[in-house]
């Protein structure tokens, strides 16, 4: 019988893969290094080697008989995954699929976010990347596994390992976040950040961020980027500060209750996708909110 | 001496697709075209490359539906480019298929590394380079925040979301960058007037030798648009004092 085979990159990616595969109507199978990820969710277990490089894994997975489709995690490693492995079965893949039915047809964003593509997949077997957080963690187990261990072939890897560095997150969990603070360019500096966190204090808010300022400026850790290639929150309540409103960030709130803005140009984009803006310099505008919050806190 | 190729694709600028609020459909008409965000990014490493070792750089482009628009190309090859390629289909497309062209566009010069933003704006599908490099059996890196050419060799830092990795491969190479490695120059009139200078080769699919695969590999269902209605309300008050008065009434609820 065909299988599904999901490729996962830690644990809890492959629960929200397994939550993917259940409307399939296969038999799912999982590429995993440790099996105990994976006992009792699927019905095969695939073990390979820890820390296998992308040339192996590819090669591995490229092997594997019997397959209907590969779901594979859409981390950013996943996607150079899905990608060679969609090439070398001369299928083509289709990566950060926010939804997969039993007939294969997947939906991911279109024209950059302003859309969502229906895509019905042919080829097979079909290579996709489902994106995290787009399914929730199945729980809890509730079938037998059966554990091998997958044929890794010889292949050259060209590609060397010369360092790996951890990055410090930050411990914050947007994704649960009711309400969020997020600021953009429109900061000047550092250390205006602080205001920013005395706002997100009074609102009982987390912080969060537009891409620039975590990846470029470092000014946040990572963890705080909300966005299409970061984060995406639901919360009741999303503050943006400073920031313009390209597609890249609005796609990471859009699912917000309440939007609310402050940006000084009045023709930013970011008002099309608010409820309540404030056209104003934020420099003015923050040190207000935040006097007022605190009348009202004491009122 | 490396010489590299950049792979970059046109795009309509997204920011200018509209949705109509009642139909609840998306506005393609008179959307501009431009040349997607991070290929300005790994043309201006290629360039930079270019400067630092010598070598030359040529851009290609590979168009679907909508044929090449000369201008944003000319832009694209006044940032510092020696050559263009510009591959017209008329088809619909999917990433392998790019891929395909590519390679062969590849076989036809004498290139040391290829170069590619990590994703396009508009459907960020992040597989064209990995592909490319596949079907040529290249090294790839992907999400590179640095590049470094040494002899023969590149040393690329991969920017993962938990962690940085270094990793060397030798020479011809495929690299993606990341928006964050680097800021594009904006070319000068005098770099654009003199692109146009600089030697333009077309293709087909059919001197590349290549079959298009899309139509057999999948079928887009539906574009839809997404729309989630929000109120709008715009606060223009001289004064900050009332503005923000007028901004917690308005939420009080949300925030008690």
């Amino acid at each position: 019988m065909s299988m599904v085979v999901l490729v996962p990159s830690k644990e809890d990616a492959l629960l929200e893969l397994v939550s993917a595969a259940e409307g399939l109507e296969r038999k799912i199978a999982a590429v995993v290094p440790d099996p105990n990820w994976a006992e009792g969710y699927v019905d095969e277990i695939y073990r390979i080697p820890e820390d296998i490089s992308n040339d192996k894994l590819v090669a591995a997975l490229a092997a594997m008989n019997d397959v209907d489709a590969f779901l594979i995690y859409a981390d950013r490693n996943g996607k150079e995954i899905a990608a060679r492995l969609g090439a070398r079965l001369g299928t083509s893949c289709y990566n950060d699929c926010t939804s997969i039915n039993k007939d294969l047809e997947v939906e991911r964003v279109a024209y950059g976010g302003k859309g969502v593509a229906k895509i019905l997949i042919k080829a097979r077997p079909a290579v996709v990347s489902i994106k995290p957080r787009a399914y929730k963690p199945k729980e809890p187990p509730s079938k037998s596994s059966e554990v091998k261990d997958l044929p890794v072939p010889e292949v050259e890897e060209k590609c060397v390992i010369k360092a790996v560095e951890e990055k410090e997150l930050g411990a914050v969990d947007l994704t649960k976040a009711e309400r969020i603070v997020a600021v953009g360019r429109g900061l000047k500096k550092k250390e205006d950040l602080e205001m920013i966190e005395e706002l997100a204090q009074l609102l009982n808010a987390a912080v969060g961020c537009s891409r620039p300022i975590a990846a470029d400026l470092k000014w946040l850790p990572e963890g705080h980027h909300v966005g299409m290639t970061g984060v995406q929150v639901s919360p009741k309540l999303y503050v943006a500060i400073g920031i313009s409103g390209q597609i890249q960030h609005t796609i990471g709130f859009r699912n917000a209750e309440v939007v609310v803005a402050v940006n000084i140009d009045k023709g930013a984009p970011i008002f099309g996708e608010a409820d309540y803006g404030i056209v104003g310099d934020l420099y003015q505008i923050v040190p207000e909110m935040i006097k007022q919050l605190k009348e009202m806190k004491k009122g | 001496m490396p010489n590299t190729l950049v792979c970059v694709k046109q795009v309509l600028d997204e920011m200018e697709i509209r949705v109509d609020k009642e139909t609840r459909s998306l506005i393609m008409e008179d959307v501009p075209i431009k040349l997607s965000t991070i290929d300005r990014n790994a043309l201006e490493e290629a360039v930079r490359i270019k400067e630092k070792h010598g070598g030359t750089v040529t851009v290609v482009t590979v168009s679907s539906k909508t044929p090449v628009d000369e201008k944003v190309m000319k832009e694209a090859v006044a940032m510092g480019a020696d050559a263009a390629c510009i591959v017209n289909t008329g088809s619909e497309l999917d990433p392998l298929d790019t891929a395909k062209l590519i390679a062969e566009v590849y076989k036809k010069g004498n290139y040391d590394l290829i170069l590619l933003g990590e994703g396009s704006n508009d459907e960020y599908n992040c597989a064209v380079g990995p592909m490319v490099a596949e079907l040529l059996g290249l090294p790839v890196v992907t999400f590179v925040k640095r590049i470094e050419v040494a002899d023969g060799k590149i040393i690329a830092e991969r920017d993962l979301e938990d962690r940085m990795v270094t990793v060397e491969a030798p020479l011809p190479a495929v690299v993606t960058v990341v928006n964050e490695i680097n800021e594009p120059r904006i070319p000068t009139l005098i770099q654009v007037i003199k692109a146009s200078k600089k030697p333009l080769t077309k293709y087909t699919p059919t001197d590349l030798g290549v079959e298009l695969g899309a139509k057999d590999r999948r079928e887009v269902k539906k574009v839809e648009a997404f729309y989630k209605e929000r109120k709008g309300v715009i606060i223009e008050e001289e004064n900050p004092e009332e503005a923000v008065k007028k901004l917690l009434e308005y939420i009080k609820e949300v925030i008690s």
